[in-house]
């Protein structure tokens, strides 16, 4: 199948997360799609392209489009517990692909904001 | 009154004065005391200020505090007329000139979010980006000075 050209390619924001509290990994994941769900509706999930690309041993990586950033950022602070387990989502950095985020953590460059 | 209760391990921290809000007689009340912080005026959902409060709030050089612990604690539909009460005062304050401080509001350290969360929260409330970085570094910055 021929690619979108670049033009119509959407801009992806790939945020690294890491969740504070004593909930299992599917209940992690669980109550962050819960959270957008709810802050945004099935329209803004939708837009906002939102998923979570990995997440294990309390870090993680979701995924959005460059325009919902900040309102995927508002949904990950909202989220308060999950399996009935109170919880804390910390937004640790924000990249334009996962490679970035990769050398974010290595220390190679400045974290964003 | 009431003053922020420094989280545990910043005990050297100084507490600012401020005025929690929620009616319109709570927050006229803080208003007219020249308090530095009116904390959560819109606490219970409703429009509980109008522009004549925010003038005096201005002339008085009182500090609307918005803390994001209020729609961390909301429910789902409590938290939908926070948004909307929040929307129209961020918009009020930013025709009338009022200063804005942004802040977790943490009474433990789960409540607690990182400035750049905090920024997007600011976004998310009708702020520019720019406006939602000086309500969580300059503003306090101010207060402290003012103290």
């Amino acid at each position: 199948m021929k690619p979108y050209p670049p033009s119509l390619r959407e801009r992806r924001r790939y945020i690294q997360f890491e969740a504070y509290g004593a909930a299992g990994e599917g209940e992690v994941s669980q109550a962050i799609r819960h959270s957008v769900m709810s802050l945004f509706g099935e329209d803004g999930y939708a837009r906002s392209n939102f998923s979570i690309i990995r997440y294990g041993k309390g870090r993680g990586i979701c995924r959005c489009t460059h325009s919902w950033l900040d309102n995927c950022l508002v949904a990950l602070a909202l989220v308060r517990e999950a399996g009935g387990r109170p919880i804390r989502i910390k937004a640790a950095a924000v990249s334009g692909t996962i490679k970035g985020l990769a050398r974010k953590n290595q220390g190679l460059a400045p974290k964003s904001f | 009154m009431y003053a922020f209760r420094p989280a545990e391990g910043f005990s050297s921290c100084k507490p600012a004065r401020c005025a929690e809000g929620g009616t319109e007689e709570a927050n006229r009340k803080a208003v007219r005391s020249r308090v530095p912080v009116l904390l959560d005026p819109l606490n219970g959902g409703k429009m509980a200020i109008d522009t004549a409060t925010l003038q005096v709030a201005k002339d008085n050089d009182v500090t609307i505090g918005i803390t994001f612990r209020q729609f961390l604690a909301a429910g789902r539909s409590k938290r939908i007329r926070l948004l909307v009460a929040y929307r129209k005062l961020v918009q009020l304050c930013l025709k009338k000139g009022n200063r804005i401080l942004l802040s977790s509001g943490a009474r433990d350290e789960m409540g607690l979010r990182t400035p750049q969360q905090l920024v997007a929260f600011g976004v998310f409330l009708g702020l520019s980006r720019q406006q939602a970085k000086w309500a969580i570094s300059k503003v306090p910055e101010y207060l402290e000075g003012r103290k």
